[in-house]
């Protein structure tokens, strides 16, 4: 088999010993043969050479560190969300701005569907101005079929009167959650999934439609394609056989360009059973599935009031945190999982669980240390830096949630944690100066899969509205290209085998019209991406 | 269609005693229980313990109950549903740090589920230590805030200091909730009874509504008669969403329970809970000055109250 040599106008290697190099050598088997530049090509015997790339910059495969596959599937119903955003098949959603337009946007879906529900999905309507959504809105889409519309949250959905009717509400029902105007009548608006269920599985949109069937596992690789992805998380997967079954042969299918590393969740089993079955997981990883790794979600959301918050909590608002685990049950799993050799990756938003999951694995490590076990806060985004000084202590890696700046950074200054915690929330650059591996995610779909967008927001910790949250912990663009490759893959446990273009390493790249030095840290989200190399082998966006 | 399916719920904190009391509901005769359990803390034993029952088993596939990406309480309501025809009966067994508002308002909302009593068991002896708990407290006491009927578990073995200080703590947090100590009959009633939303509403206000309700306690002491306390409360009942407390009528040998829901009073012979002040009316309405003038009206009567605005804690 002959090798391939890919030319590109510039490879950021992430390789310290050779940072930048023009060419790289690939094997048929999907293996970087060498770096450098033409003269490195030179004696490999034969030889063939692929310039398509000669203009372009190469970069190692990005690693999405914390995503869903939900990504793959949600794009089934109708994106209505408050920026523009791209779905797996690359068609450009503009970002709904009026409920006009919101309306208009279903009445043209309905007319495609020809009949059955209107589901859309991503809306917020404090982004659309008059009044709130309401079931006469979406009547004016249908007074025939139910059309039901899912808050970016997911906590909250707004449905017409025909929706309403199905799930046998009415201006009589007294449930909590269900919400009616001032003069009584239904409003539309159902709040938490009790109140949610009776329709979400009337239309069917309940969550098990968007899970992971062979068509999402494809549509998720498609989004992380367009992004430059060429390894991502499944952050929480109960991995059901006939899960792993539809992921198994899925991913085998030829041309399937992602790693995917699906998490186990720690409540999908009892306590007990859990180690033992990240293990015989692990053991059946391939190629493309990597398996072993436990995710365990503490708290709520922060934009929710659901994340625990320590003193002073909310700067406004409702604290309604929850825990999704009993401090002891999570002391108990943490010790278990630790003390069995598994990668733990806990969910903590608020400041109040990164101090219970700090807590619970100061008790583990001192009860059983084991080297390198590349524990991982998940989200982590109110840490302080005494939090970060244990969590460095303890040996534990974090992956920060840089995307939240951005889209929500805005709320988190106005109304959440108020001023003083956004400007120092998610700090990337504490956690660098303290010497915490550090990966940055985008936690899609709740923002979008977008590596480099990531980066920038890492980097510049800007906010929608353009306010600047805190300059000292921004970090430097180099550090923010880092931590989307080979840091991500440092949380993974797979940066001996990808995150940087070296000789032996897996030939995943990202394939990028700009440069990002070029176009340097403020223009970092342009970056073009015109598609992937995975295991060798080009792939354009939107070819598959 | 079948008749909606029963749906009971069981609150309470890791240990509370909740598997324990599921498994004599379970060793009961003659009704088909479905039990959903949620696979947290020292479940694995308690799994073990139910694989062997005639009951179905369900196992919630996801115990992250009120997970902001959760899939898995969805899942398992829709399975619990389709095995409708098989069973008479829906028990939940709700994780150790689940709310039961949010869980009840599954069996509310759906029409084929039909909610009956929220149950939370709570530990007398370690009742106390879990409400001041900084991390947890505050779910605990949502867990008996929202419960209509509480069930002290090991009463044998808690000793009656304990038990008296658990059922004061409990009747502070949640006057209207009945208490029992052993699944006797009482319970079982109690279990049959619909889920009160009403009061769950008011006590745990929609904050995103703005509703905002008043509490009471009213104290009658001593108590009118029978007809004349029937006579003061029924010029108020439209205005009153929720009137309970035991009261000792001058007229009655026994304690009786006194309700008032939806309008309608009732007034039956009942033995109180140990620890249960007698003669003390928690009221609850959506405006506090309907409140002030019931407690006027039966201030002839009565010597103490207090009014607290429940929509903040």
């Amino acid at each position: 088999m002959i090798p391939t040599v890919f030319s590109a106008r510039r490879i950021i290697t992430m390789d310290p010993s050779r940072p930048e190099a023009t060419h790289v050598m690939v094997s048929h088997d999907g293996r970087i043969l060498a770096v450098g530049g033409p003269e490195d090509m030179q004696d490999r015997g034969e030889l063939h050479h692929d310039d398509r790339f000669a203009d372009k910059v190469l970069m190692p495969g990005f690693v999405e560190g914390h995503a869903h596959m939900m990504e793959g599937s949600v794009w089934r119903f109708t994106y209505l969300g408050h920026y523009d955003r791209v779905a797996p098949d690359g068609r450009r959603w503009q970002g709904i701005t009026s409920t006009n337009a919101l309306v208009q946007r279903l009445r043209d879906r309905a007319a495609e569907l020809g009949d059955g529900p209107v589901v859309g999905w991503g809306f917020d309507p404090l982004f659309v101005p008059g009044d709130r959504l309401s079931r006469l809105d979406l009547d004016r889409v249908s007074t025939t079929r139910p059309v039901v519309v899912l808050h970016s949250n997911m906590h909250l959905l707004t449905a017409n009167s025909v929706a309403l009717d199905l799930a046998g509400y009415d201006e009589n029902t007294d449930v909590p959650g269900v919400i009616h105007t001032e003069d009584g009548e239904l409003h539309g608006e159902l709040h938490e999934m009790g109140a949610m269920f009776p329709v979400m599985r009337r239309v069917g949109a309940s969550f098990r439609a968007m899970g992971g069937d062979p068509e999402a596992i494809w549509n998720f690789a498609r989004s992380a394609c367009r992004a430059g992805v060429t390894t991502s998380t499944d952050l929480l997967n109960e991995l059901a056989e006939e899960t792993l079954a539809d992921l198994f042969a899925t991913t085998a299918e030829d041309g399937y360009p992602l790693r995917l590393v699906p998490m186990l969740s720690a409540m999908a089993l009892p306590p007990a059973a859990v180690a033992a079955r990240a293990k015989e997981l692990r053991a059946r990883s391939t190629d493309r599935v990597r398996l072993g790794g436990v995710k365990i979600v503490t708290d709520g959301s922060i934009q929710g009031f659901t994340a625990q918050l320590l003193a002073p909590g909310y700067h406004r608002g409702t604290d309604n945190g929850i825990w999704n685990i009993a401090p002891e049950a999570l002391n108990a799993m943490v010790d278990d999982l630790n003390r069995q050799g598994i990668q733990m990756h806990i969910h903590v938003n608020g400041d109040g669980a990164s101090l219970a999951a700090i807590e619970a694995l100061e008790a583990a490590l001192a009860g059983h240390f084991r080297p390198d076990h590349r524990h991982v806060l998940q989200h982590c985004q109110m840490a302080d830096r005494a939090q970060l000084r244990r969590i460095a202590a303890l040996q534990c890696c974090v992956n920060l949630f840089a995307n939240h700046l951005y889209y929500f950074g805005d709320k988190h200054y106005e109304i959440t944690i108020g001023p003083e915690r956004a400007c120092r929330m998610n700090p990337c650059a504490s956690a660098l100066e303290m010497g915490i591996p550090l990966a940055i995610h985008s936690d899609a779909p709740i923002t979008p899969l977008a590596p480099l967008v990531t980066a920038w927001c890492a980097v510049n910790r800007r906010t929608d509205s353009g306010r600047q949250l805190g300059m000292s912990e921004r970090i430097p663009l180099d550090a923010a290209l880092y931590a989307i490759t080979l840091g991500a893959a440092h949380t993974l446990k797979l940066d001996g085998e990808l995150g940087s273009v070296e000789v032996g390493k897996r030939a995943d790249f990202a394939v990028l019209e700009d440069d990002p030095h070029t176009l340097g840290p403020e223009h970092l989200r342009e970056v073009r991406v015109w598609g992937t190399v995975f295991g060798g082998r080009p792939v354009a966006a939107g070819s598959f | 269609m079948a008749a909606p399916l029963p749906v009971n719920l069981l609150c309470g904190y890791l240990g509370a005693g909740k598997t324990t009391l599921l498994n004599r509901l379970l060793d009961r005769q003659g009704e088909r229980i479905l039990v959903m359990v949620n696979d947290f803390g020292d479940i694995a034993v308690d799994a073990a313990l139910i694989a062997g029952r005639s009951a179905d088993t369900i196992q919630l596939s996801n115990g992250c109950i009120c997970c902001s990406m959760g899939g898995g309480l969805f899942d398992a309501f829709e399975r619990a549903l389709s095995l409708r025809d098989r069973v008479d009966r829906l028990v939940i067994e709700a994780s150790g740090v689940a709310e039961p508002q949010r869980l009840a308002a599954f069996a509310l909302a759906e029409p084929e589920l039909d909610c009956r009593a929220v149950v939370a068991v709570v530990d007398p002896q370690s009742l106390a230590e879990r409400l001041a708990d900084p991390r947890i407290g505050r779910v605990a006491e949502s867990q008996i805030r929202g419960a209509d009927a509480v069930f002290l578990s090991r009463a044998d073995i808690a000793g009656r200091a304990a038990l008296r200080r658990a059922a004061r703590l409990v009747a502070r947090l949640n006057p209207l909730a009945s208490q029992h100590l052993a699944p006797d009959g009482g319970f079982m009633q109690a279990l049959a009874a619909p889920h009160d939303g009403r009061s769950l509403v008011a006590l745990a206000p929609d904050r995103d509504h703005g509703r905002l309700f008043a509490s009471r306690i009213i104290g009658i002491s001593p108590p009118p008669d029978r007809e004349g306390l029937a006579a003061i409360i029924a010029r108020h009942g439209r205005a009153i969403h929720r009137l309970k407390g035991y009261v000792q009528l001058p007229d009655a040998e026994s304690p009786h329970l006194l309700q008032l829901a939806a309008g309608v009073l009732a007034l039956e012979p009942a033995e109180a809970p140990e620890g249960m002040a007698m003669n003390r009316l928690v009221a609850i309405a959506p405006d506090a000055e309907a409140l002030a003038r019931l407690a006027a009206d039966l201030e002839g009567f009565g010597i103490s109250s207090g009014t607290n605005s429940l929509a903040r804690r």
